[in-house]
């Protein structure tokens, strides 16, 4: 396509004298002298209103103002006037530009590349190119656009490096090394102090290259460590150089000269656990527990003040006096000390292996039976925390408290005690008594972040958020808001948020239960005479907090997966700056980390919340709540004008109760409850387009949840893709956990005449299921059949498996929920309870 | 596992950032970390706890979020590992300091409260400023600390041995003033194996020959 340059202006002259203030008014943008830009096009566009150029720049100039909405009418009319007239390359560049700051990355790079098919001269664009086609994954794209940037300015070593990680990424390795040796010789002599970095990171980088693509070919491996030893001197990263050198021996089979350098590796950090096993598989000793215990001894002398040595020996012993000795040393050496941890230290040793509870409990009761609670007060009371914690692992909570209430006797100053209280009545289902006590506990140490922190998640697992956003806003910079909830946005402060959110949605749920429960009383009871207007109160009161808790909540969740979208585009700018920094190794990690963002636990965290949420929204049938609305309406009603009263009494404390919530700033955000959110018409589409639509695509894989998957599937009617979620959920877990079983159970009837899916999606998941083992599918449509019993049968019973099929299978409901009662009879009364007031 | 210090990575950086905000009003961007770890990938470390094995998927249960999943918690990296304290260390690269001979500076340091007084601290500090020095060629390095701040004054000044430069009046956010600190730092000083031992007399060094296999 040849470059179609100043199409659709009016005369020659005029389009000249145009055509410079436009430039002029370029130049103002790239000042940052917006108002003044906008000016000079308004000029331009009232002589030529069809002048794409100028349109397009004032979108930008409108979007760099922060007039959103403005700006994109005048990029829509400029785009859809190019269509028929074609536009310049600095018109496309513009647009490019426009795109990229409102995060329509692929479009942007479509008018970038626009603006250079029409003759754009500016190569600093493929500079751009590569840094957008980084961001969203077009690799083969950047490479090129790397390329043809590097033939242009081939001075700068940031170029090499962005070429050599683009050919990498590409698997071109062999390129990438050639790249990186070629600058390497160009520079050979002319190193200057401050290059010496970026140079030693190349190098290291080069080497890693080599590494990987090397893979157990020895000659190859050779090639490497000799590559290594003649770049040594010039590497600073000498932990680096050792960490390979004992990859490479160890690969070579070279266990001599492998455990020597791993020994080097110790010695600069005999704290990383990591080390240890290394050294164990080089000596290839991992299955000889006496040569173990001799190692560890060994190194234990070397490094007395590091944990490893002395700990690893508790997890292979398996003599059972000398297991106990050495436990006894290692726990009593520390409770000595009184140092806090004791108990997490050793409490991965419970879970590995059960014999270590009884002898913890022998070991550090006779050592309690000896302490002198006067003489040595520190072991006295940091034993008793030790034990306390002891016995809530093994849920005797009343022994728990007893002893976290002799340390707390004892030394009634220590915060750590008072947390640890209030975990002990959180797990018996205390919660508001437990969070008295972090209170208490708190204003000991007013200074401490990390005790306030603990406060307030434990109030807001009580449900307890006024006050909890109080003693938040402690620590918040409050300077133009009520509260710290904006500020905590701001510092990305998932933790809180998440909690609040979950409070928000307990609070909901409570709620939504009075409301129905009030309404129903009203409808068979009528209102009772003398009381009519604070009858009405409670229920407008209810109805509103229900829509209020339900939106926040949402509105929460949705802040996390802001949050995360935002930690995604962080990475942006680091496409060109790790070049220039001459940082490659970190740049790959960073891809490989954006690639898996989603599956970050915070960020499944809120999402679940959400799709509880909004799955609930879907399944609520539209009778159902047409029915709710004329009931509550025909209350109303009824009684208009004591109604409307109330209505101006509660309305009172709407801006109140607003203040309070607000999480972003006005201009950015109206919609302060969540109401919008939580009224969309397609809730299905909130959930896709807001949560899962990222973690589908930038999660791993392994790690993915196929539950929700399969419950999202399930809603949007797609059967088949139900059936892959199965699949996949029962490779990594195993055809017989519970899930999936309850899933193929739930599948298998879905595919029924009776169920309202589609009958192509039904026949495709019918014959998935004919393929799972020992499912009966030929019982699918005898109503007798009992899935429970053949449920209880062939899976493994769990908690998430029951509470799925009662909540899938309202058939057979109750017999679920007997076993469910029966399930959870054996965890902590804590979540006995969620059980019983939010799930069933 | 108890605990383990180690090179941070971008993969650690979201919890770097949960744990700064559990534990300090001096708080930060993910974006400030991401500049951290992508300009400086040596200079900062973490510590971390993890399980002993890889949890067993029968011992799938509500209590413990077992399992093959990590837990939803924000303090968690992976399945049985979460982070428990961090140290974030950066070159000076202001450009109106760039006369100075290349310095370091620490910009947040914090242990989760539970693992608190077990030398995490010093070791993560201790391995930052080798790091600082030997990577980076730091000649010295700075930071601040609130005047109140007794555990990490006795930390800075007394165990790793810096030395107060000056007070800065209202350095802080809420008004109080802070210390500027400063070490310098020499590479044969700072290796991690001189504070293998609490006494200098107790040393006994591993010279990577000798049979570990015997008694
Ligand atoms: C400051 C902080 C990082 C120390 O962490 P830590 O892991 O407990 O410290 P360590 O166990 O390594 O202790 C190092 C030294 O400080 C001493 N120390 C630790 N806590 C102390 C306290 N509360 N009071 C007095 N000394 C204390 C230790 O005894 C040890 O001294 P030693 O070398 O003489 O034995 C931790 O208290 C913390 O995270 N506080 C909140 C955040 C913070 O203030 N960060 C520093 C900002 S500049």
């Amino acid at each position: 396509m040849p470059p179609r340059k100043f199409l659709g202006s009016k005369n020659l002259a005029g389009r000249a004298k145009e055509h410079s203030q436009f430039l002029e008014a370029l130049k103002l943008y790239e000042s940052r002298q917006y108002k003044k830009s906008l000016k000079t096009l308004d000029t331009v566009l009232k002589k030529d209103s069809l002048n794409i150029d100028a349109l397009a720049l004032k979108g930008l100039d409108l979007l760099s103002l922060g007039e959103k909405k403005d700006a994109e009418n005048y990029v829509k009319n400029a785009i859809s006037k190019i269509q028929s007239i074609g536009a310049s390359a600095i018109c496309c560049h513009v647009l490019g530009i426009y795109m990229r700051s409102t995060q329509n990355y692929a479009e942007a790079i479509k008018w970038f590349q626009t603006s250079l098919d029409n003759g754009s001269a500016n190569q600093q664009i493929y500079r751009d190119l590569a840094t957008l086609q980084s961001q969203i994954g077009d690799f083969k794209g950047a490479l090129a656009s790397r390329k043809t940037y590097w033939e242009s300015f081939l001075g700068y070593r940031s170029n090499w490096t962005g070429l050599a990680v683009a050919q990498d990424i590409n698997g071109e390795h062999e390129k990438a090394i050639d790249t990186l040796s070629q600058f390497e010789k160009l520079v050979e002599g002319k190193l200057g102090e401050p290059e010496l970095y970026e140079h030693n990171e190349c190098l290291m980088y080069k080497n890693d290259i080599m590494f990987r693509a090397a893979g157990d070919n020895k000659d190859k491996l050779h090639n490497v460590l000799n590559h290594l030893n003649e770049v040594e001197k010039d590497i600073f990263d000498k932990y680096g150089v050792l960490d390979r050198k004992a990859a490479i021996y160890h690969k070579l089979g070279d266990s001599k000269l492998a455990s020597k350098y791993i020994r080097m590796l110790i010695q600069r950090n005999p704290d990383d656990f990591q080390f240890y096993g290394r050294l164990e598989e080089a000596l290839g000793i991992q299955n000889d527990n006496e040569k173990r215990e001799i190692l560890y001894g060994n190194l234990q002398k070397f490094y007395p003040r590091s944990d490893p040595p002395k700990f690893i020996p508790l997890t292979f012993i398996d003599d059972k006096s000398k297991l106990e000795a050495k436990f006894a040393d290692y726990v009593i050496a520390q409770l000595k000390r009184g140092v806090p941890a004791t108990f997490g230290n050793v409490k991965p040793l419970y879970r590995s292996r059960s014999e270590f509870v009884p002898i913890s409990d022998k070991v550090v009761n006779e050592f309690f039976q000896q302490v002198d609670p006067y003489k040595d007060p520190v072991s006295y009371v940091w034993t008793c925390y030790y034990l306390a914690q002891h016995y809530l692992y093994v849920k005797d909570f009343s022994k728990a408290e007893s002893f976290i209430n002799k340390a707390i006797e004892s030394t009634p100053t220590l915060v750590e005690f008072y947390i640890l209280k209030g975990r002990i009545l959180k797990a018996i289902g205390k919660l508001d008594e437990a969070a008295e006590w972090l209170e208490e506990g708190r204003k000991l140490d007013l200074q401490d972040r990390f005790i306030n922190t603990k406060t307030v998640k434990y109030l807001l697992r009580a449900n307890n958020v006024d006050k909890a956003v109080e003693t938040v806003s402690l620590f918040t910079k409050n300077d133009d808001s009520v509260n710290g909830v904006k500020d905590l946005h701001l510092v990305e402060a998932a933790w809180f948020i998440v909690e609040q959110a979950e409070a928000y949605h307990r609070l909901y749920l409570e709620s939504n239960k009075r409301l129905h429960e009030k309404l129903s009383a009203v409808k068979t009871q009528g209102l009772v005479e003398e009381d009519v207007e604070s009858q009405l109160k409670e229920l407008k009161q209810l109805e509103w907090s229900t829509k209020k808790y339900q939106g926040l909540s949402l509105k929460r969740f949705q802040a996390v997966a802001k949050m995360y979208r935002q930690f995604e585009d962080d990475q942006l700018d680091f496409h060109s700056y790790c070049m220039r920094k001459g940082t490659p190794r970190a740049y790959l990690e960073m891809l490989d980390w954006g690639r898996r963002i989603y599956g970050n636990p915070m960020y499944v965290r809120s999402m679940k919340g959400a799709s509880q949420i909004l799955f609930q929204l879907h399944d609520e049938s539209a009778e159902s709540k047409k029915e709710f609305d004329e009931t509550f309406n025909g209350i109303m009603k009824e009684n208009a004008k004591k109604s409307k009263k109330v209505n101006s009494q509660l309305n009172k404390h709407r801006d109140e109760e607003r203040k309070a919530c607000v999480a972003y700033s006005e201009s950015e955000d109206k919609d302060v409850f969540g109401l919008e959110l939580i009224s969309s018409q397609n809730p299905l589409e909130v959930f896709w387009n807001e949560f899962y639509k990222s973690y589908a695509t930038k999660s791993s894989e392994e790690a993915r949840d196929y539950v929700l998957e399969f419950e999202y599937q399930y809603r949007t009617g797609k059967l088949a893709l139900c059936l892959a979620a199965l699949n996949k959920y029962a490779k990594y877990h195993g055809e017989k956990s519970g899930l999936t079983g309850a899933m193929a159970i739930t599948l298998l009837l879905a595919t029924r005449e009776s169920e309202p899916f589609e009958a192509i999606a039904q026949k495709v998941a019918f014959k998935g299921c004919e393929s799972i083992k020992d499912l009966p599918v030929a019982e699918r449509d005898n109503q007798e059949f009992d899935w429970c019993s053949f449920f209880t049968e062939h899976y493994e019973q769990d908690l998430p498996s029951l509470l799925f099929l009662y909540k899938h299978e309202p058939r057979q409901g109750e017999t679920y929920k007997a076993l469910i009662l029966n399930q959870i009879s054996t965890v902590r009364p804590q979540h006995q309870m969620q059980v019983l007031q939010y799930q069933l | 596992m108890p605990v383990t210090i180690r090179r941070a990575t971008i993969d650690d950086i979201i919890c770097m950032q949960n744990a700064n905000l559990h534990n300090l009003p001096e708080n930060y961007m993910l974006k400030y970390y991401m500049y951290h770890i992508l300009s400086w990938p040596e200079g900062s470390f973490v510590a971390t706890t993890r399980d002993v094995d890889e949890p067993q998927m029968d011992q799938l249960s509500l209590e413990d979020g077992k399992g093959q999943e990590t837990k939803l918690d924000p303090n968690y990296l992976a399945p049985g590992e979460k982070l428990v304290g961090y140290v974030l260390a950066k070159m000076n690269d202001d450009p109106d300091q760039q006369d100075q001979a290349p310095n370091g500076h620490i910009t947040s340091l914090s242990v989760m409260r539970t693992y608190r007084r077990m030398g995490i601290a010093e070791k993560l500090m201790r391995q930052a400023l080798f790091a600082l020095r030997e990577v980076y060629g730091a000649q010295f390095v700075s930071l601040h600390v609130r005047q109140s701040n007794r555990a990490a004054l006795h930390l800075y000044a007394d165990t790793l041995e810096f030395e107060v430069l000056s007070v800065e009046k209202s350095y802080y956010q809420d008004g109080e003033d802070a210390y500027a600190m400063k070490k310098v730092l020499k590479l044969d000083e700072l290796h991690p194996k001189n504070f293998a031992n609490r006494k200098m007399a107790e040393k006994l060094e591993d010279d990577f020959e000798s049979d570990l296999l015997v008694v």
